[in-house]
Formats: C-alpha cells, sequence, structure tokens
C-alpha cells in the first residue's frame, strides 16, 4: 500500500479580470513577496514570457501564470504550502481591488501502488468493470471525475479526477482534488476580499480535506488511520 | 486499472516556435482554455480523438498549460510548527511555537542557531516575523531519504508610511463615530 505521495503540487487557481502586465517578477520582488536581492531584484527566475495578455514565470519556489481572466500559482514542495498562501494573500491585498469571482485550491498527488494487482484495485474499486466487460474488451479506466456539493455553507463544489499518472511509473495513481469556491453575487462583486478572506480562512482545512479524500477514497486507506 | 497504449505528453510546456508573433500569442489565449474552471488546466492525457467529442472540434488548445511537475523528490512532514520571534540576537532567535500539526498541544518557546534560516530570509528575522517550522523526512528523485528541518519566514508586503498614515486615520474616525455614539446613549437616558 502506498503510504504517501510520490510527488505533489498545490495550486491556487482564481478567476476574475486581472492586468497580467502587473505580474511581473520584478513587482513581486518590490514587494518583498519573492526572494530578492538587497536591490530588490528578484532571484531564481526562470521568464518563460511577459506580455500584456499573459505572463508566464517560476521562481525557485513557485510557478506563475496569468491571464486576463485567469491566475494560476503553484508549487511542488510541501514546505512552501503556506508560503504559496502568503504570496497569494499579499498579492491580492496589494491589489485588492482586484475583482475576483471564482477560487480553486487544488492539490495534485501522484502515488506508487506497490503492485500491478493494487493499482487495478484502485480502478476497480472506483469503476467496477462488471457492466463494461459486456461491450468493451478489457476495459480500463483511464479518467475519472467525481463532484460533490459542498457541505460548509459556502458556494462551490469539490471535484476529484483520478487517472493513471504520467510522472510517477509503473503502477502510478495521479488524483487532483479541485476545492472550488464562488462569490456569493459575481454580478455585484468588488475587488476580491470575499474570496481572498476566504482562502485564508479555509486553507489548512481545504489542504486536509484534499489529503484526506485521495487517501481514503482512492487507497482505500481507513479514515482514522 | 490499466492504460490503452501509450499516454501522450501534454504537460503544457511551451513547445511552439518561439518565432511566433507576440500578437498571435494573444489571439491563441483568447481562444483556447477554459475561462471559468478553478482547476488546474491541463488534464494528464491529451485531448480525446473520439468523433464529435467537445475537445476535438474546439480550438486547438493554448499551448502555455500548467507547467509540469518537475521530479525533484518529496518532502514528508513530520511535524508543523508556526513560529513569532521574540528577540533576536547576533547568532539565535528566540520564538514562541504554535504546535500546527497537533493544535491541542502548548505552546513552546525556543532557541534557533540563526544559521538554519537560509540567508534570503535573514534579514526578516526581527521580533514580530512570523516563520514556518518544518520537520519531516525528504525523498530525493534517486530515493535518497534524509531528515530535515526547514525554516520558512513569512512574506507579506511591507506597509507604506501612507498605508500607516491612512490607517490612523481610520482610527481615528472610528474613535469619534464610538464617541459621538457614547454620548447620545447618555443624552438618551437622561
Amino acid at each position: 500500500m502506498a503510504d504517501s505521495a510520490r510527488l505533489e503540487r498545490l495550486s491556487v487557481v482564481l478567476v476574475g479580470a486581472f492586468n497580467p502586465a502587473i505580474f511581473q517578477p520584478s513587482w513581486f520582488a518590490v514587494h518583498n513577496l519573492i526572494l530578492s536581492d538587497e536591490n530588490k531584484i528578484p532571484s531564481g527566475i526562470k521568464l518563460g514570457v511577459v506580455h500584456p495578455q499573459f505572463v508566464d514565470f517560476s521562481t525557485e519556489n513557485f510557478q506563475i501564470q496569468v491571464m486576463q481572466q485567469r491566475m494560476w500559482a503553484a508549487t511542488g514542495d510541501v514546505s512552501f504550502y503556506d508560503s504559496l498562501r502568503d504570496l497569494m494573500y499579499g498579492t491580492f491585498t496589494l491589489l485588492s481591488h482586484t475583482p475576483i469571482i471564482k477560487m480553486g485550491i487544488n492539490r495534485e498527488f501522484h502515488f506508487q501502488m506497490p503492485s500491478e494487482d493494487e493499482w487495478n484495485a484502485v480502478g476497480d474499486r472506483l469503476v467496477p468493470k462488471d457492466g463494461w466487460k459486456r461491450v468493451l474488451e478489457r476495459p480500463g479506466m483511464e479518467s475519472i471525475t467525481i463532484q460533490g456539493a459542498r457541505t460548509d455553507g459556502r458556494l462551490g463544489f469539490v471535484r476529484v479526477r483520478v487517472e493513471p499518472s504520467r510522472h510517477v511509473q509503473p503502477f502510478g495513481v495521479f488524483v487532483e482534488v479541485n476545492d472550488h469556491y464562488e462569490v456569493t453575487d459575481p454580478e455585484t462583486v468588488e475587488g476580491c476580499r470575499e474570496l481572498v478572506d476566504t482562502m485564508v480562512d479555509v486553507w489548512s482545512e481545504s489542504l486536509e480535506r484534499a489529503e484526506q479524500i485521495a487517501r481514503t477514497m482512492v487507497l482505500g486507506v481507513e479514515e482514522d488511520s | 486499472m490499466s492504460t490503452s497504449g501509450s499516454q501522450a505528453v501534454t504537460d503544457g510546456t511551451f513547445e511552439a516556435p518561439l518565432c511566433v508573433p507576440l500578437d498571435e500569442i494573444g489571439r491563441m489565449i483568447r481562444l483556447g482554455g477554459e475561462p471559468d474552471a478553478t482547476s488546474s488546466p491541463v488534464s494528464e492525457k491529451e485531448g480525446t480523438t473520439a468523433i464529435g467529442s467537445e475537445k476535438s472540434q474546439r480550438v486547438p488548445p493554448i499551448v502555455f498549460g500548467t507547467p509540469r511537475i518537475e521530479p525533484q523528490g518529496h518532502f514528508d512532514v513530520l511535524q508543523q510548527y508556526e513560529g513569532v520571534v521574540l528577540s533576536a540576537g547576533r547568532d539565535t532567535f528566540w520564538a514562541r511555537l504554535t504546535n500546527t500539526t497537533c493544535p491541542e498541544a502548548d505552546e513552546e518557546e525556543g532557541e534557533f542557531p540563526l544559521e538554519e534560516v537560509s540567508e534570503d530570509d535573514r534579514w526578516l528575522v526581527k521580533p514580530g516575523a512570523i516563520f514556518y517550522w518544518y520537520i519531516g523526512y525528504h525523498d530525493s528523485a534517486d530515493r535518497q531519504r534524509k531528515r530535515q528541518s526547514i525554516i520558512r519566514f513569512r512574506r507579506l508586503p511591507a506597509y507604506t508610511s501612507e498605508d500607516i498614515s491612512r490607517a490612523r486615520e481610520i482610527a481615528k474616525e472610528l474613535m469619534e463615530t464610538f464617541l459621538r455614539a457614547e454620548r447620545d446613549d447618555e443624552l438618551s437616558t437622561e
């Protein structure tokens, strides 16, 4: 049984109205949001694209992409998960008038099952094959997505996707948990305070829920083990 | 679970020729992707080739998908603390620690060598500064395991003098409002 993920990533996706030209490494460095030298020159930057409609770069610890309707920031290092929250909180404290109407806190896990049988058992548990065997030869689960309602009184949903992993092989299982939140009224939203405050409030709970979903439902690990 | 043939690499790496004009990039950005989705944009698999599928009829998605995860190993957190710096000396600093792995545990205080803080974070070590302390095992890509203790300081934008002035103004306005309300209450009960 795989006890812990071989690889992980945490991302925050925001949907709203952004000006990508603002989100350059130098802007983050000037505001002490990312590593920089004493002259506020950002360090460890790998620049992808800087364009008025799209910015893509990574620092030593984060990956950031900004388009006019969406921002994505991620880290693959568990010890930077709280720092990612701080990065987003700091950014949208400074840019508090940015309208944001949806937010996703997404955890991705890549588990490695100890054997092919246990790997196949994950797919069989999530998608029983008896019915499919009547119409397909050797049916196998390629991808499954399940969405559930929120139970915390907030608007949104929790969506879980499971597929074979292409990063961890052999016998890798990929799980993504999309913890999706929406503002109460997108027509009247002013700025991003509602969802930024939500992000801070739910952060720990969201990360724990995602891990619990992955381990309990996908790996068959008992909830209290 | 089984796979039906080879899995296409769809990690969103920018593989288009670099001579694509920037205006063309802007057009591609507008055409691709699902603007309202808050999950990571790229599936592990390429768009299906099933006839009539939504993906096969759509304009090819933007090539700037989510960058791939670079397999650099994995850090397994055993204990996690949030700390507040109480005092900082030349070589060490004292901090109050809250165990975020076991929130019911009592707060503790501890002394840390400054050399355990990365050089990039050392200027942040001041009374009142918040940091995260992670203790766990790091499994490298070649499966070597080592125990690690990692300290990361919280980075938030610094308040400017304008922010502080504005905060003082707001506090003054609120105080005047409360005092006025208190006087009105007293008058109404006389």
